[in-house]
């Protein structure tokens, strides 16, 4: 496969860097993500996964490197001279089109009912009229298992429950790339796996996406090449198979030896979640 | 202790007309107020640090010295910079650039008030800046500023009454002019308590009732 001639990356990160301060989170970093790839990137808490996430739609500015979505740079444009300056929001909305955010913490607007928050960047971003927007968000909320729910506040709803909405608006704008950044991190275990199924059914129908995530079974099954970042750096990336079962850099086996230590209590899950199935 | 009521009954028109001026003056300098505060609101939450000390310059000159103070500058101070205002027109500027000090801050309260989340939100779906503040933040922050701005609106109410040191005919005017007609002080002054009274006693419930009406959907996030 990897011989094949690959399709040009739908979003692509180049040499990556960002700094806090003077800490460097992302030390050239370079990523691309092909259509309808799903790269799962793991790593321990501080690596920079959801920097480097954050960076592909410029929530998160970069000091050096490139994001190029469909070969586009984003965030910066280059003037005459050479120099590099801060992109106007105008263009950098225009590029973000295509990229849809999932969120750890949700992030639902409140005050809205759920199909209102899932047509409002319809109508406002994409300028479709009420009833496409309605139609469009109804049939998301649908996709996601959540038909009865389409005039229910956030608030009235589970954590699984909500992160499915998340997704369904992500979903509704017809995105080419949907970003996660720890979907099931704040959500009550019971509650994991009905987040993780709709994503499963996303990646089974091909859509693009790139997740950061902590649920290495998850990882294991649904993602078709897996990024191991720590301090910043790639330090492997391949296939799951590759990745979980023959881990070539001692900082991978020794992540993937805490994750199953962890999961020893119930040595069969653990086994079970790497390869098979998850939760 | 007896009240003299044809006492009060004398004076009646003096005193409606008094009270008429001053929820005039009431509602004109909210109106200021607000404006100006939700003007100066914006910046002073997602300006830059430019902007945001000019603005912060005017809060604090407005918040921290008295409204009598301001009002003596621009009406006795204004002529000298070719300003020369009547002595209504100088309390309702007054009264407006103060009260919206005190917005502008009220403003810039709320608006940070709405989870950073939320805007990242709206900014990874292309939002516009306008369109986060118009459909994100404003629909929330508008009910959580609510009960403050009650007490603000009461708070300039009460304030009004400063503007009879300018000669303003508003009711503290009237009623400091029946005292001295009269030599009577507890006719005027239950009067003018009751006048303010019972109009802060309106707003109060007219507050309570619009933030029911808007906070109905409201569910509290954890």
């Amino acid at each position: 496969m990897t011989d094949a001639p690959s399709p040009p990356p739908v979003i692509e990160a180049i040499g990556l860097s960002k700094w806090y301060g003077t800490h460097q989170v992302l030390k050239s970093v370079s990523l691309a993500i092909r259509p309808s790839e799903v790269v799962c990137i793991i790593g321990p808490s501080g690596s920079g996964k959801s920097t480097l996430l954050r960076c592909l739609n410029f929530l998160e500015e970069y000091a050096e490197g490139e994001v190029r979505v469909n070969g586009k740079l984003l965030g910066y444009r280059t003037e005459a001279g050479g120099e590099r300056v801060k992109d106007s929001l105008t263009r950098v909305n225009q590029l973000r089109r295509g990229i849809a955010m999932v969120f750890q913490q949700f992030n639902l607007w409140p005050h809205m009912t759920v199909l209102q928050n899932v047509t409002q960047p319809l109508v406002l971003v994409q300028g479709k009229d009420r009833a496409d927007a309605d139609a469009i968000g109804r049939a998301m909320l649908t996709k996601v298992g959540l038909r009865d729910k389409f005039n229910a506040y956030p608030a009235q709803l589970s954590g699984g429950q909500q992160q499915r909405v998340g997704i369904a608006r992500a979903l509704a704008i017809d995105p080419s790339v949907i970003l996660f950044d720890e979907p099931t991190s704040s959500l009550d275990p019971e509650l994991v796996g009905e987040v993780l199924q709709v994503i499963r059914t996303l990646a089974s129908e091909g859509m693009t996406m790139a997740v950061v995530t902590h649920e290495m079974g998850f990882a294991a099954q649904v993602a078709s090449r897996v990024v191991f970042l720590d301090h910043g750096t790639i330090i492997e990336e391949g296939p799951p198979d590759t990745l979980f079962r023959a881990p070539r850099s001692d900082r991978l086996r020794q992540f993937l030896q805490t994750w199953i230590e962890r999961n020893a209590l119930f040595p069969s899950a653990a086994q079970n979640q790497i390869g098979t199935q998850a939760a | 202790m007896k009240i003299d009521v044809a006492l009060l009954q004398q004076y009646a028109p003096d005193l409606l007309h008094g009270f008429r001026l001053t929820i005039e003056i009431w509602l004109l300098g909210s109106v200021i107020a607000l404006a100006v505060g939700a003007l100066l609101g914006v910046p002073l939450t997602f300006g830059g640090p430019k902007l945001r000390a000019a603005v912060r310059c005017y809060v604090e000159f407005f918040r921290g010295t008295p409204l009598l103070v301001q009002l003596f500058l621009l009406y006795y101070g204004g002529p000298r910079i070719g300003l020369t205002l009547s002595a209504m027109a100088a309390g309702l500027i007054g009264l407006g650039l103060y009260g919206g000090a005190y917005f502008a801050e009220l403003f810039r309260a709320g608006f940070s008030s709405i989870p950073t989340g939320q805007l990242e939100a709206a900014r990874s779906f292309g939002y516009s800046r306008r369109d986060a503040i118009r459909h994100i933040i404003l629909p929330q922050a508008l009910i959580l500023m609510l009960p403050p701005s009650i007490n603000l609106l009461v708070i300039i109410l009460k304030d009004t009454a400063i503007l009879s040191i300018l000669t303003v005919p508003e009711l503290t005017f009237q009623v400091t002019g029946m005292t001295l007609e009269t030599f009577a002080f507890v006719e005027p002054y239950m009067a003018l308590a009751l006048g303010y009274w019972v109009l802060v006693e309106i707003t109060a419930r007219l507050g309570h009732a619009a933030e029911h009406h808007l906070a109905r959907h409201m569910v509290r996030v954890a």
